[in-house]
C-alpha cells in the first residue's frame, strides 16, 4: 500500500525493457545521450514512447503520462498540435528536402527578424549545437580573436568545445574556452582582465539552467558586468536561448530579462517538435557571418520551417507565453504547498514555464530520484535532474492531477527519508 | 649512502635483479654472462640515474600506480587468500621500494601481518633504490633491463623467497585469464575482491591526487561512494572530498552519497576489464546506480584513466 493507503500503482515496463535488450545489441549504450534511462530511473521509468497527444504521451507498455519534459523542450504547443501538423503536412506534400531552399525559408527569416528586436538577419540549422558553435565562429571571425568566456556548468551543446562528456576530448579543444561563475560579476571581470584583448565572445544562456542543480535567474550586477566586459573589451555577447527561447518571451528571452545580446541562438520550441535551429544577429555582424561556412544536408528542409511559422503564429495569437507562465505558476504553488504540508523543504527554481524542483540542502539526489520514481509510477513524467517544461497544452486539470500525484510522492519521500 | 650503493651495485645488482625478478615473475634467469656485464651496467646506470632527468609524466604516474596501488594489494591478498596467508606465516621484515624521484612504498611484515606505508620517513633495513621511475616500471612490466640498487643490508635478502612467492601469488590472481576466472568461481571472487577493495580504489586515489586530468574532472564533485557486488562480501568505499581522498573495504563509515552495485561477479569482471557497455548495463539493471550521478560520471572518467596505465 502507498503511504496514503491507496493501492500502490505498479506499472509494467516490460515492453520497454524488451526493446532495450534488443537495442543494446545494436546501439551503443542502448539509448544514448540525454534520453539514457540511467538519468531518470533505470527499470522504473519508460524507455520508449509510442504516441503522444497534447500534454500526454504513452510508452511502449501502454502507460500514460502527463508530460513535463515536452520532448526535452521542443513541444511548446503540445504534441500533435493540429494546426502545426496541418501546416507541416501541406509543406511535406510539396517537398521537404529539395535542391534549393523553399520560399518558406525567406518567410521564416523575415518573421524572426521582425520578432527579435535586435535582429537584422537570420540563419538556420537543425540542432542547438549547430548554432552555438557557428555563432562562436562568427564572433571569432568578427573580432579576429580566440577566447570564449562561458559560465561554469552551462550547457551549450555537444561539440568538443562544450560537450559535458569526457570521452574523445583533447586539451586543445578547450584551449581557448574559459569559465566564470554564474551570477558572480567579479569572477567574470577577473577572467576578462586575464584575457583582455583576446576575447571574441561571452556566451551565456538567458538564465543558468545546469543539470543536477537549481536554475538561477541572472542578477542585475551580473548582467551589468557582462555589458561592461563587452564594452570595455570589444567582444560579442552570444545568447544561447536554445532551451528557453519561445517559452519566456516571443521576442527572445533577453526581452524577459531586459538585456540585448549581439547574436542569439534558438532551437527546441521554435517548431513544436520539428527539427530546426536558428541564429539571429545584428547588422554589424552580417558580413562576418557570411565568411563562416554554414550548411548541412537537411538544413534547408522546408517542413520544419513551415511548422515554425505556424508555431510562432499560434504562440502569438493565443498568447501562449502567458498561458505557460500561468500554468507553471499554478504547478509551482501547488508543489510548494504540498511539500510544506508534508514538512519537506523544496526549492522550485527557474521561470514558471521551465520549472525545476529540488529538495533543499540535498547534494546526492536520493530524494529527487525517489520523488521522480513515485511520480512516474503514478502517471506524471518528471525528471529528477533536469529542468522541466510546460506547454500551452497543459490545462488546469492536468496541473491539479499532477499536484495530487506529487502529494502522494512527497508523502512517500517523507516516509522513506525523514520518518 | 649513495657511495655505498654505487660500490656494491655493479656486483650485486644482477643477483638482485633475479631475486626481484622472480618476485614479480620476471621471465629472465640468472646467468654468468649477466654477472660479467657489471661494467656495462655501471655505465648505463650512471647515465640513466644521474645524467638524464626523470621527467616523463606517464612513467612517473605508472610507477606511482605500481608502488602505491598494485604492490599494496598484497595486504588485501594476505587477508583473504589462504595460500597467501600460509606463505607469509610469521614472517617479519620490512622492505622499501623507492625511486630517485621520491615515489616510494614500504612493506612491513610483522609476525605475518602485512601493512603498507607509502609515506614512511624511516627507511627499513632493506631498501631497493631505482634510479628512475621508468626502472620501477621496467621491473613490473618485465620490460627491458631494470636497474635496481640495494642498500648495504643485503643479507636481509634471505627473507626474499617467501616474498617472491607471495608476489607471484598476487600476479597469478590479478593476471588470471577471463576463461580461467569463469571456470573457477573462487578465483574469480578473489580476483574481483582484490581489484574492487584494493587495487582500483588505491589507483583511483593516486590519479585523483596526482594527475591533472583526474583532479580537474573530480573538482566540484565531492561525496562518498559505496561499491559492492551483490550477494558477495565484496564491498568497498571511496571518499572524494575537495581536499583529499580516502578508501576502505566493507561498509562506508557514514551514509554514502552514491551506491554502485554490480549484480554479479561477471558484471564486475567485464567492468574492471573495460569490456562492459556501462551505459547499457545501468539501464539494463546489471549495474545499479543511485544517488549522486555527477559524482558517478566524474569517478567513472577517472576510473577509465586506470586503463591508460594498467592492464587489469
Amino acid at each position: 500500500m502507498s503511504p496514503n493507503n491507496q493501492p500502490e500503482p505498479n506499472p509494467s515496463f516490460a515492453r520497454s525493457m524488451e526493446l532495450f535488450e534488443r537495442a543494446r545489441r545494436v546501439i551503443p549504450g542502448g539509448i544514448y545521450g540525454h534520453a539514457n534511462p540511467s538519468l531518470v530511473g533505470p527499470g522504473n521509468s519508460p524507455y520508449y514512447a509510442t504516441k503522444a497527444s497534447g500534454c500526454r504521451y504513452w510508452d511502449a507498455d501502454g502507460n500514460e503520462f502527463i508530460d513535463y519534459m515536452c520532448g526535452y523542450g521542443p513541444i511548446v504547443l503540445g504534441y500533435q498540435n493540429r494546426e502545426v501538423e496541418e501546416a507541416a503536412e501541406k509543406q511535406r506534400h510539396d517537398g521537404d528536402c529539395l535542391n534549393h531552399p523553399g520560399p518558406v525559408m525567406v518567410d521564416l527569416a523575415e518573421r524572426l527578424v521582425s520578432l527579435v528586436d535586435f535582429a537584422d538577419w537570420c540563419v538556420f540549422g537543425k540542432n542547438g549545437s549547430d548554432m552555438t558553435t557557428w555563432a562562436l565562429q562568427v564572433a571569432r571571425q568578427h573580432t579576429q580573436r580566440k577566447k570564449i568566456l562561458m559560465a561554469e556548468g552551462a550547457y551549450h551543446g555537444i561539440d568538443p568545445w562544450c560537450v559535458p562528456g569526457h570521452g574523445g576530448i583533447i586539451e586543445e579543444d578547450r584551449a581557448h574556452i574559459h569559465t566564470f561563475k554564474w551570477n558572480d560579476p567579479q569572477s567574470l571581470l577577473d577572467l576578462a582582465q586575464i584575457h583582455a584583448d583576446d576575447i571574441a565572445a561571452i556566451i551565456t544562456t538567458p538564465y543558468h539552467h545546469p543539470a543536477f542543480a537549481d536554475s538561477e535567474l541572472p542578477n542585475n550586477d551580473f548582467l551589468a558586468a557582462i555589458k561592461d566586459v563587452r564594452e570595455r573589451h570589444g567582444c560579442l555577447w552570444i545568447l544561447d536561448d536554445i532551451r528557453a527561447g519561445f517559452r519566456l518571451h516571443l521576442g527572445g528571452s533577453h526581452c524577459y530579462f531586459g538585456f540585448t545580446p549581439d547574436l542569439a541562438c534558438y532551437s527546441k520550441a521554435i517548431a513544436n517538435g520539428y527539427p530546426l535551429a536558428a541564429c539571429v544577429g545584428s547588422e554589424n555582424l552580417k558580413i562576418s557571418s557570411t565568411k563562416v561556412f554554414l550548411t548541412g544536408s537537411f538544413w534547408n528542409g522546408t517542413v520544419a520551417m513551415a511548422a515554425a511559422l505556424k508555431t510562432i503564429e499560434i504562440l502569438e495569437r493565443d498568447d501562449g507565453i502567458s498561458r505557460m507562465e500561468e500554468m507553471g505558476t499554478r504547478l509551482r504553488n501547488g508543489l510548494s504547498q504540498s511539500a510544506e504540508r508534508h514538512g519537506l523543504s523544496i526549492t522550485c527554481s527557474g521561470p514558471p514555464a521551465i520549472p525545476f524542483l529540488t529538495f533543499s540542502n540535498e547534494s546526492n539526489f536520493f530524494r529527487s530520484q525517489h520523488f521522480s520514481t513515485e511520480c512516474i509510477k503514478r502517471g506524471a513524467f518528471i525528471h529528477p535532474h533536469h529542468n522541466w517544461f510546460l506547454s500551452t497544452a497543459h490545462t488546469e486539470a492536468d496541473i491539479d492531477q499532477t499536484i495530487a500525484i506529487a502529494d502522494t510522492a512527497f508523502e512517500s519521500v517523507k516516509t522513506r527519508f525523514e520518518d | 649512502m649513495r657511495a655505498d650503493r654505487l660500490a656494491v651495485g655493479p656486483y650485486l645488482s644482477p643477483y638482485l635483479l633475479d631475486a626481484l625478478s622472480d618476485s614479480v615473475s620476471l621471465e629472465f634467469q640468472p646467468s654468468s654472462k649477466r654477472v660479467a656485464s657489471g661494467a656495462f651496467i655501471v655505465s648505463v646506470f650512471w647515465k640513466r640515474a644521474f645524467m638524464k632527468p626523470d621527467t616523463d609524466p606517464f612513467e612517473s604516474m605508472l610507477a606511482r600506480l605500481h608502488l602505491r596501488a598494485v604492490l599494496p594489494t598484497l595486504v588485501e591478498l594476505t587477508k583473504i587468500d589462504a595460500t597467501a596467508k600460509e606463505l607469509v606465516g610469521t614472517l617479519s621484515f620490512s622492505l622499501r621500494f623507492k625511486s630517485k624521484s621520491g615515489i616510494a612504498t614500504t612493506l612491513q611484515f610483522d609476525k605475518g601481518a602485512l601493512s603498507i606505508d607509502p609515506d614512511s620517513l624511516i627507511a627499513p633495513p632493506l631498501q631497493f633504490f631505482f634510479p628512475s621511475d621508468k626502472q620501477i616500471n621496467n621491473l613490473f612490466l618485465k620490460r627491458g633491463f631494470p636497474i635496481i640498487l640495494p642498500n648495504w643490508r643485503i643479507w636481509k635478502l634471505i627473507k626474499m623467497p617467501r616474498f617472491q612467492k607471495l608476489s607471484a601469488r598476487l600476479e597469478r590472481i590479478l593476471k588470471a585469464a577471463p576463461d580461467e576466472l569463469r571456470a573457477n568461481p573462487e578465483l574469480l571472487e578473489t580476483h574481483i575482491h582484490l581489484l574492487l577493495t584494493s587495487l582500483i580504489p588505491r589507483a583511483f586515489i593516486e590519479l585523483a591526487r596526482n594527475e591533472r586530468y583526474s583532479k580537474e574532472t573530480l573538482s566540484g564533485n565531492a561525496g562518498l561512494i559505496q561499491l559492492q557486488v551483490v550477494d558477495t562480501p565484496i564491498q568497498s568505499w571511496l571518499d572524494c572530498q575537495s581536499t583529499d581522498f580516502a578508501y576502505g573495504s566493507g561498509q562506508a563509515p557514514r551514509s554514502p552519497d552514491l551506491f554502485i552495485s554490480f549484480q554479479d561477479l561477471e558484471t564486475a569482471l567485464l567492468s574492471t576489464r573495460n569490456e562492459l557497455d556501462a551505459l547499457a548495463a545501468v539501464s539494463g539493471g546489471e549495474i545499479k546506480l543511485e544517488g549522486n550521478i555527477p559524482l558517478a560520471d566524474a569517478a567513472n572518467a577517472v576510473l577509465d584513466r586506470i586503463s591508460v596505465y594498467l592492464t587489469l
